[in-house]
């Protein structure tokens, strides 16, 4: 009995401090520290059992007076598997091929479906629906950007990071007075909001656009859309001794490393943090750690030192979380973690650092709710990555890093979200928990171009290991669902599930070329198309602009600051147009469709948030996507190109080529028209409640059906 | 180990003289940080740095799970018996340093007893000065109710007056004599047995203050080693002498914690060691 053996010492350590004479025991400062914190602990944890007896009939009561009554449910447990982006075509034949015998097993028990994703099949705004059972018309997530309507530069859709405006002045210090203001832009209630509502606990796992975290009875760790410490989406950072040749186009920042006349392996420099909100500025000046790297190119490895760190780093191998911290202030610090790498130690020196993680242990930004869930996370299971798109795609894009450690980074996080996932289920005896698995998605992004041989990106390369990434990564989802089932009891359901499914990215549309070339997009005279984000474009004679990964705009008079269609029957006329010519759209160079169709926002979305998206969608063709130019707002260059980066696979395509799957470990009472749509009623049916009536879904499962499972 | 006293005690009077005529809290205060900063670098080097820092993470975690699943009592009785087995852990991880550190800690804290435990008589206060001897030979020793009275006298210094004779008491073999201080000073009382002289120090404190903290010592023992580890103040008795330990009766003192409260010296340099511990374990680098 070990528990007995435990607390038998327990109490006999116990009694030994106690008897022991102060004097006595007190040998030191050690001996001090540890009895003394052991003690503290021990009282600690002696009040809380206590408190914990004498409030729980209390909490009790008050749960079921403030909120209402639990409801009759049909599981005890729910448990939401995302695997983002794992692809229905590819999982069944993986299936047929035996290779996924968890998968197989778990359609032969329950049931196997492909489920509809959203327009556009794009992860926020999929996930989003996945949470509240609405269209994007109610929840109000298009894309990953939107833009703002008087200066159509682009913003984030999911969250509006305010700055703090009221400081009180202190000498060169400025104390702020408020929090900056963060908030959601997702609307309509998610399903573990209305579950909470009705006492049902929830845990919620990293489920894209949970950023800031949602309030409710239960945890949460927030996903897609947290920012680096510096406030990006992730800003990558390249200290380097070679000259600036190519600047790094997307998500990184070079920097120049020089040895500062302390001999040519030593480098002193600083690694910088977000701004310093404690002083003045416009912009503030950022914070900085210092940072030196010694380098033994012989033994190509390097010593790295930062904030209280030291880190050893042998050449191409990533090492593990290291931290950094900010001073800000007296007694004020910022907390961030990144990992290193050296990439070269030769007549050059580059060293690696991913994008600053926000510190879990210590967050700058609400990132879990309640707050201290991710600190309790970090704590229990050690570092993680918080960073919305931790899995750095655009070192790998840029060549900074190698394919090996884009493998390595995306499972080691693959890893630490399914240490959290089992022990969130481990802890949880009623109610549901949603965890969403990320890697499928990022390592499908950028490994695609390796299943085909004559995809532009993979031109020249050997394909032969590479070729069977995606595969073992299937094969280590299916690991993944056969040790979830194996946790779960009778009268638990599993649904495993993906939000999209994946396609081909070898050509590049920039519908921003297509418009100017048709005369719906207008340059300024002094401008030639290459700037970004449409700066060069002359507002006044633009029709239309195409911005984010889907969307196209019209400059509609009274909504665009400088919009000069009118909305009504011009506007109509003008989608007409647009839908025409793009109905089935060639790329005569490859002799291909290019774009399958273009929908008409008004037709796919209803509901009050309705008038914030894109005026249509764009259904590209397996095989196409926006191009990178149109996607950062360049206008010139081809319509059609040929994608050449390692993200080579996208989902970003008519939302019919790429439905994703859904398992679940009990039969469907449905046909095979499941829908992301149909998930958030799903949940709460399970748990006996109604949906509420902007859920525009149904549950897949008739709870007739289920035998008083979990009264 | 004489040796070591010895050394010891010269090396903590040269050390401590200068403030002898201070408050003690100022002597302890700076023996605290020192200790503190000592007790720092042993921690550093002789523990598992990486393996306290987990534990105290789990230990954290596992208060925070209580609060995050106060709504499950069984989750919450869960979570508190893993924080007694991170306890046990943290304990016994703290065990390591703690070894190293006793025997340092032990020599310094025994050394400060003797300066700051006692206080000094006072002139004209009274104090009883017991000589314990050794047991009789088993031929001599008629049982204890009758044995004779041993040949043991006193000579006592100027300053220091005996009061009464040596009274005898059989069953104890102890022979005790009643003094008083006359005058203040450090003055050494001679005890004669068998031929032998044995000396005992005897404090005096100044009336009008002066350098009173100074070494004092309430007993003299013989050389056994917990006693000599212990009892430091005074070269031990000689084994196999007549005499077994020689006590003077001193009162226990207590220093000004800064003017606050009166507090025994031990718990001031536990309290102030910790503080500079805790304080300063960040710029050594140190996880506690």
């Amino acid at each position: 009995m070990p528990v007995q053996r435990l607390v038998t010492a327990a109490l006999a350590l116990l009694a030994a401090l106690f008897a022991a004479a102060p004097a006595a025991a007190y040998i030191g400062p050690g001996a001090g520290f540890a009895l003394m914190s052991s003690f503290l602990v021990l009282l600690a944890t002696v009040a809380l059992a206590f408190l914990s007896l004498l409030a729980w009939p209390v909490r009790t009561l008050w749960r079921v007076v403030r909120r209402k009554k639990p409801p009759k449910a049909h599981v005890k447990r729910l448990v939401f598997v995302g695997l983002d982006g794992q692809d229905p075509r590819l999982t069944e034949r993986m299936m047929k091929e035996g290779k996924l015998p968890n998968f197989q097993r778990l359609h032969e028990q329950g049931s196997y479906r492909r489920i509809a994703s959203t327009y556009p099949a794009l992860s926020p705004v999929a996930w989003s629906t996945f949470a509240t059972g609405a269209n994007p018309g109610k929840h109000n997530i298009f894309d990953f950007l939107d833009r703002d309507l008087r200066s159509y530069l682009p913003k984030l859709s999911s969250a509006h990071i305010g700055r703090v405006e009221r400081f009180l002045k202190l000498g060169k210090w400025k104390i702020p007075l408020q929090k900056p203001e963060i908030r959601m832009l997702r609307r309509s209630k998610p399903f573990w909001t209305v579950l909470g509502e009705r006492n049902v606990w929830s845990t919620v796992l990293r489920v894209p656009i949970t950023f800031p975290p949602d309030r409710f009875y239960g945890a949460q760790l927030a996903a897609m859309c947290v920012p680096d410490l510096v406030g990006s989406q992730g800003t990558f950072l390249l200290y380097t001794t070679r000259p600036a040749a190519d600047a790094i186009r997307e998500g990184g920042l070079r920097v120049p490393l020089s040895s500062n006349g302390s001999g040519p392996d030593h480098f002193d420099c600083v690694v910088e943090g977000p701004e310093n909100s404690f002083l003045e500025g416009d912009p503030p000046p950022p914070l900085r750690a210092p940072m030196t790297v010694e380098v033994d190119r012989r033994a190509k490895t390097a010593t790295v030192s930062v904030a209280a760190e030291t880190v050893e780093l042998q050449q191409g191998e990533l090492s593990d979380w290291v931290r950094l911290e900010f001073r800000a202030a007296p007694g004020v610090k910022v907390h961030g973690l990144t990992r290193m790498m050296l990439t070269e130690a030769g007549k050059h020196t580059s060293l690696y650092l991913t994008a600053i993680h926000i510190d879990p242990e210590k967050p700058a930004m609400p990132i879990s709710h309640p707050p201290y869930y991710a600190p309790y996370l970090s704590k229990r299971l050690g570092d993680f990555a918080t960073l919305g798109l931790a899995e750095d795609t655009t070192a790998l894009n840029e060549g900074v890093t190698d394919d090996a450690t884009f493998l390595k980074q995306s499972y080691d996080i693959d890893r630490e979200r399914e240490e959290m996932f089992f022990a969130a289920l481990e802890r949880l005896r009623r109610g549901s928990l949603t965890c969403v698995f990320d890697a499928t998605d990022r390592i499908q992004h950028m490994f695609w171009r390796y299943l085909e041989d004559e995809h532009p990106a993979a031109k020249g390369r050997k394909t032969g290991r590479q070729r069977r990434t995606i595969e073992e990564h299937y094969r280590h989802n299916d690991a993944l669902v056969g040790r979830v089932m194996e946790k779960l009891a009778d009268d638990d359901l599993l649904i495993v599930l993906s939000d999209h499914g994946f396609a081909s990215f070898r050509r590049g549309v920039n519908l921003n070329r297509w418009l100017l070339d048709h005369g719906y997009l207008a340059l300024r005279e002094d401008a030639d198309g290459t700037e970004e984000w449409l700066e060069g474009v002359d507002w006044t004679r633009t029709r239309a602009y195409a911005l984010g990964l889907a969307g196209v705009f019209l400059n509609l008079s009274g909504r665009e600051a400088g919009g000069i269609v009118e909305p009504g029957e011009e506007a109509r006329a003008l989608k007409g147009e647009l839908i025409a010519a793009w109905d089935g759209l060639r790329d005569e160079e490859r002799s291909a469709v290019g774009i399958n169709a273009a929908f008409d926002a008004e037709d796919l979305y209803t509901g009050p948030y309705r008038g914030n998206a894109p005026d249509l969608i764009v259904g590209y063709n397996d095989g196409y996507r926006v191009s990178w130019d149109c996607a950062v707002g360049v206008v010139a260059g081809p319509v059609f190109s040929d994608n050449t980066k390692a993200w080579s696979g996208d989902h970003c395509v008519d939302p019919r080529l790429v439905p994703g799957i859904f398992f679940s470990s009990r039969p469907v009472d449905r046909g095979d028209d499941l829908s992301l749509l149909d998930m958030a009623p799903t949940a709460l049916a399970l748990f006996g409640i109604d949906k509420p009536d902007y859920m525009e879904g149904e549950s897949v499962f008739d709870p007739a059906g289920f035998e008083g499972a979990a009264a | 180990m004489s040796l070591l006293n010895a050394a010891l005690r010269a090396v903590f009077d040269v050390a401590l003289g200068p403030f002898a005529a201070l408050p003690p809290i100022v002597p302890v205060t700076i023996v605290a940080l020192v200790s503190g900063i000592f007790a720092l670098l042993v921690y550093r080097w002789t523990s598992n740095q990486a393996a306290i820092a987990a534990v105290k993470r789990r230990l954290f975690g596992h208060l925070l799970e209580v609060r995050l699943f106060n709504d499950d009592l069984r989750a919450v009785l869960a979570a508190q018996l893993r924080l007694l087995r991170e306890n046990l852990t943290y304990l016994r991880l703290n065990l390591v340093p703690l070894l190293w550190m006793i025997v340092p800690f032990m020599l310094l804290i025994a050394q400060l007893q003797f300066h700051y435990g006692y206080d000094g008589l006072e002139v004209g206060e009274r104090t009883l000065l017991v000589v314990d001897l050794a047991p009789a030979e088993p031929a001599a020793a008629g049982g204890d109710q009758t044995a004779p009275r041993p040949p043991v006298e006193l000579e006592a210094p100027a300053g220091v007056a005996a009061e009464t004779a040596g009274v005898w008491v059989p069953s104890l073999r102890q022979v005790v004599w009643r003094l008083r201080a006359d005058e203040p000073g450090r003055h050494e009382l001679v005890v004669r047995v068998d031929g032998g002289e044995f000396t005992k120090s005897l404090f005096v404190a100044d009336p009008e203050g002066g350098a009173s903290w100074v070494r004092r010592s309430p007993t003299r023992r013989r050389a056994a080693i917990l006693d000599q580890l212990l009892y430091p103040a005074e070269p031990s008795l000689p084994r196999g002498g007549p005499i077994e330990r020689i006590d003077v009766q001193y009162g226990t003192a207590a220093i000004s914690f800064f003017g606050l409260f009166d507090v025994h010296w031990l718990i001031a340099f536990l309290i102030l060691s910790l503080a500079f511990a805790f304080a300063l374990r960040n710029r050594f680098g140190v996880t506690l």
